[in-house]
């Protein structure tokens, strides 16, 4: 339980920290050379762009099994025995929020390779 | 058996609750109630959490206006831009001294609270709050005069450097804000609930306070 609740609450932040860096990286070392050994910058960011969406929407299952096994502690404390059912809750409830929202900034953010050319500003 | 028995069997910590045999926390509803349920509690409460992560996306949110502060200075060679004094040092060392000083009351506050002494955490914390209040006052002038010398739409340095500065005095705003609601609520005595809320509030200033030094050196840094 414990490990649903953060990988829900914190698996969608890390994936979009984890595109945003990479693709900083890759920026700026692959479009000096054309690319990063034989592949072309846009196909790494799509990539990553990819992998960083699966795992948003594996952390927002986490979040919903998290909250929907401890529906019950809601509104309730829940903080008094372990493991703690109502934090549990608190934060998966955050991790079904955010975690839509870090999926459409990762989308958003490597959407750009679909119709830019490699290393082209828009 | 009780929840509440089983967890103090198991945390090793309970001697019997004192008063209204409350055997959840949420169930202490008198000081000497809530300082039992939060000594035998096994978690962080939910507001703690909450607060925590509130605090989280605050950190960022600052972080992000210091670096674009820094990312803009480094831009330039000349800093602040001709026909802007720099900043004076004295009194934004000084205040920022003062507002880190209501850490201790606040701090000693959560103490008080968490052993069920419900008028001396209040004390402190109308303390905090009237210099937190002061301090303030004192801020609002000082942006006031900085105005009157060059405006958020004259040049990037201008705009970084009033949205740094106005985003920490709402900050501050807030802060007394709530530290004025948990004086309306405290009068009413120590419940579960508000001893969280203290630990909330104090978790909060906590920040606002770091913060507070973090604007004042980044405000400060074109005179050091």
């Amino acid at each position: 339980m414990r490990g649903l609740q953060w990988f829900g609450l914190l698996g969608a932040p890390f994936a979009w920290a984890v595109q945003h860096v990479l693709g900083y990286w890759l920026t700026e070392v692959g479009c000096d050379r054309g690319g990063v050994g034989s592949v072309s910058v846009d196909t790494w960011t799509a990539v990553i762009t990819a992998v960083a969406a699966i795992l948003a929407l594996l952390a927002e299952l986490a979040a919903i099994s998290a909250f929907r096994a401890t529906r019950a502690a809601r509104g309730v404390g829940g903080t008094d025995e372990d493991p703690p059912q109502g934090r549990v809750n608190f934060l998966a409830t955050i991790g079904i929020a955010i975690a839509p929202l870090f999926l459409f900034i990762i989308v958003m953010s490597g959407v750009g390779v679909l119709v830019l050319q490699d290393c082209h500003q828009g | 058996m009780t929840g509440g028995d089983d967890l103090t069997r198991r945390t090793g910590r309970g001697h019997g609750p004192p008063t209204g045999g409350a055997t959840r926390s949420t169930e202490a509803t008198s000081g000497p109630a809530a300082s039992y349920a939060a000594r035998r509690r096994v978690s962080l409460p939910v507001g703690t959490w909450g607060v925590i992560l509130l605090v989280a996306t605050e950190a960022a949110f600052f972080g992000t206006l210091i670096a674009s502060y820094l990312y803009l200075r480094l831009k330039v060679s000349q800093w602040p831009p001709a026909g802007v004094e720099p900043p004076d040092l004295t009194a934004p060392l000084i205040l920022t001294g003062v507002l880190v000083a209501t850490t201790l009351p606040i701090l000693l506050a959560v103490r008080a609270a968490r052993v069920g002494r419900v008028r001396p955490a209040w004390l402190l914390l109308l303390g905090a709050m009237l210099v937190q209040a002061a301090y303030l006052g004192v801020q609002i002038h000082l942006f006031g005069s900085d105005l009157d010398k060059f405006q958020p739409t004259d040049n990037a340095y201008g705009s970084v450097y009033f949205t740094m500065l106005f985003a920490h005095h709402v900050h501050v705003l807030v802060g007394i804000l709530m530290i004025g609601w948990l004086l309306a609520r405290l009068i009413g005595g120590l419940t579960n609930y508000r001893l969280v809320a203290v630990q909330v509030v104090a978790i909060y200033w906590y920040f606002v306070n770091a913060v507070a030094v973090a604007i004042t050196l980044t405000q400060v840094s074109p005179s050091l």
